[in-house]
């Protein structure tokens, strides 16, 4: 009994090796039960049959249809960009490549009212108003939310693939030259094969994000019943409304999104490593 | 054959003097020098890493100096190997062959005969190169870098990262596969016993230019000035000055503190002129009798006392110091002969240097080195 405890004292002892170690861990802990909070409060409230009840509505299921459809679309948009664009903050040396790399992920951190009234004034301009005259029209239109939703999955897009093709080896790029690649074939067949996984999280975590917005996308698009009606749009005009049912089954999808999102991601850089 | 120029390339505020150089085909030809020599960007410039700020390459005769890499027909084989962790060894083998749609009967083919040359046939059915060794690597990468055949083979430091056995017997292999081959490999190493054991000739590179091009044993004998003779490893860098003939013909007899020294070779001195004298400790003879009152260090010696012996695994070092106190040795015993002398610091020894041992660099104007003490 007595053996049995002091291996279990010394093994707590090697777990937690000194009183530091123990106040890190409580912050881990302590923000871990926050995070789970969030995540199971949302179902205990009404329980399963509300919600689920909601997601056989036609306004509800329009709301995530759209949702899925332009965030889809924005992030494609914004990982095509951010490809060629973060290979190059990776590889190429230029002046004030600092500035721009700081430019680019200003969306990140940017209010998304703001970026939705930038996006408005752009629209304002005299290049806008032709664009919406003769091209396409993104002011109250399902346009200006992919708009919106670009802009926010681009930023954070470009961050993690900037920071994974600097991970790669530009020497294996080129130790392929001299065996014979162009510069598109080194990229081609070494670079972006190591860069995959993360080029995958980037897409993931930019569609997420897109589809999470509310404050851009409704700022430039409008919350229009049945027209721009994403899902955060939907949840805002349900709670404006007191129908927290169909409120809590769009949060909980939303919330479900990102959940499977995030250990996807998790999974992926752990692989990667 | 390769011609270098009057090459020069800059990286960042470091650039090249003006290089030229000329490898002849067939010839292992090893660059060396100290860290920040400038030897990597030599190489990287020839290999069109970099484009020349001005200057030529021609290969062949044929002017290189702006062709992208993948049409140089050159194989790289870098410090870090860089082998593919997404491929397979056969993948990583044959990987320049398959970019140029070598047929696969044929890829197979030479994927097989290079493995066989390197001997690395067990290597083949391994999938994660990360789980190959050191030595294992080195050889799944010489073997990517032959598959495709190339003109001209470059090795930026390859083996630095090995042990001392694997390496040395790294360098066996690969000298029989350079000459089996007549394949014109270009080596960069700061590694002197790598270059010796690899190179038919050697360039030296000091502070962005050559200062030396010759045979291996040439150049270690015979360094042209003193910065290379400082890289060689000549421990005993010494300020003297000439006093006039030595004890016998052709040799010139030199001051240095209290010590008298003579050298046999070089370029006629006049006497009272300052020259820099390098003696290698490997032939600084020590002898443990001792005979008080000052003597010359090439008929019966010169008494010395040791400061201090360092036993390494086959030598020993031994420091000394001359009776007054203003020239100090280096000298060098296998570590048999001194178990048998029994050195001790504060023993007095004499000390004995031939004369055809000791260079001369006259007119050095190099770093100030206090008169009379080693460099």
């Amino acid at each position: 009994m007595v053996v049995a405890a002091r291996r279990l004292l010394g093994a707590q002892r090697d777990m937690i090796r000194n009183r530091f170690d123990a106040i890190l861990l409580t912050a881990v802990g302590v923000s871990t039960t926050l995070m789970l909070m969030l995540i199971l409060v949302q179902g205990a409230y009404t329980g399963a049959k509300a919600p689920l009840r909601a997601l056989t509505e036609h306004d509800v299921q329009h709301a995530i249809y759209l949702s899925f459809i332009t965030s889809g679309l924005a992030s494609v948009a914004a990982i095509l960009l951010a490809i060629p664009t973060g290979l190059a903050l990776a590889r190429i040396q230029f002046p004030g490549r600092w500035l721009v790399e700081s430019l680019l992920i200003v969306p990140i951190v940017m209010s998304p009212i703001s970026l939705g009234v930038a996006l408005l004034l752009i629209f304002r301009t005299e290049a806008g108003t032709w664009i919406e005259d003769h091209l396409i029209r993104f002011v109250f239109e399902v346009p200006g939310i992919i708009l919106a939703e670009f802009f926010l999955a681009y930023a954070i897009s470009v961050l993690v693939v900037r920071s994974t093709f600097s991970a790669v080896d530009a020497r294996l790029e080129q130790v392929a030259r001299f065996l014979g690649c162009t510069p598109w074939q080194a990229f081609r067949h070494v670079s972006l094969p190591l860069a995959r996984n993360g080029i995958i999280a980037a897409f993931v975590l930019g569609w997420v994000r897109a589809m999470g917005d509310f404050g851009a996308s409704s700022t430039i698009a409008g919350a229009v019943k049945g027209k721009t009606e994403t899902m955060p749009v939907s949840i805002y005009l349900n709670l404006a409304s007191v129908s927290l049912d169909r409120a809590i089954a769009l949060s909980l999808v939303l919330t479900f999104v990102t959940v499977v999102v995030v250990i996807m991601v998790g999974l992926l850089m752990r692989r990667s490593s | 054959m390769i011609q270098v120029c009057d090459v020069i390339a800059r990286y960042g505020y470091f650039s090249l003097k003006k290089v030229s150089l000329l490898i002849s085909a067939g010839e292992c030809f090893a660059l060396i020098g100290p860290s920040g020599a400038g030897k990597t960007l030599l190489l990287e410039t020839i290999m069109g890493v970099k484009p020349p700020a001005h200057g030529r390459i021609l290969v062949e005769d044929a002017d290189i100096t702006t062709a992208p890499p993948e049409q140089r027909r050159f194989s790289y084989v870098p410090q870090d190997l860089a082998l593919f962790p997404h491929l397979s060894v056969p993948e990583n083998i044959g990987f320049g062959l398959r970019i140029r749609n070598t047929p696969s009967t044929e890829i197979d083919r030479r994927i097989r005969s290079v493995a066989s040359m390197l001997r690395i046939e067990s290597l083949l059915s391994r999938r994660d190169v990360r789980s190959l060794s050191g030595g294992e690597k080195q050889r799944v990468a010489l073997a990517r870098a032959l598959a495709v055949e190339p003109r001209v083979l470059f090795l930026d430091e390859p083996f630095g990262a090995l042990d001392t056995s694997t390496r040395r017997q790294l360098h066996v292999e690969m000298r029989d596969v350079q000459r089996r081959l007549r394949l014109t490999t270009v080596l960069v190493t700061h590694d002197l016993d790598e270059a010796f054991a690899l190179a038919d000739r050697i360039g030296i590179m000091i502070d962005g230019g050559i200062e030396q091009v010759g045979q291996p044993r040439f150049v270690y004998e015979n360094p042209a000035n003193l910065p290379v003779a400082r890289f060689l490893l000549v421990e005993n860098i010494l300020r003297g000055q000439c006093v006039g003939a030595g004890p016998a013909e052709g040799e010139r007899l030199f001051r240095v503190g209290d010590l008298m020294i003579a050298a046999a070779h070089g370029e006629p001195i006049t006497p009272d002129r300052a020259c820099w004298l390098g003696i290698r400790a490997q032939d600084v003879e020590i002898t443990p009798e001792v005979a008080d009152g000052p003597g010359s260090c090439t008929e019966e010696g010169s008494p010395a006392v040791i400061e201090a012996v360092r036993r390494h695994a086959c030598t020993c070092t031994v420091l000394m110091r001359s009776l007054s106190d203003q020239v100090r040795l280096e000298g060098q015993l296998s570590s048999r002969r001194e178990a048998t002398m029994r050195l001790e610091p504060g023993q007095r020894v004499r000390i004995r240097i031939p004369s055809r041992r000791v260079l001369i660099f006259p007119g050095e104007d190099a770093a100030p080195v206090a008169a009379g003490s080693s460099g």
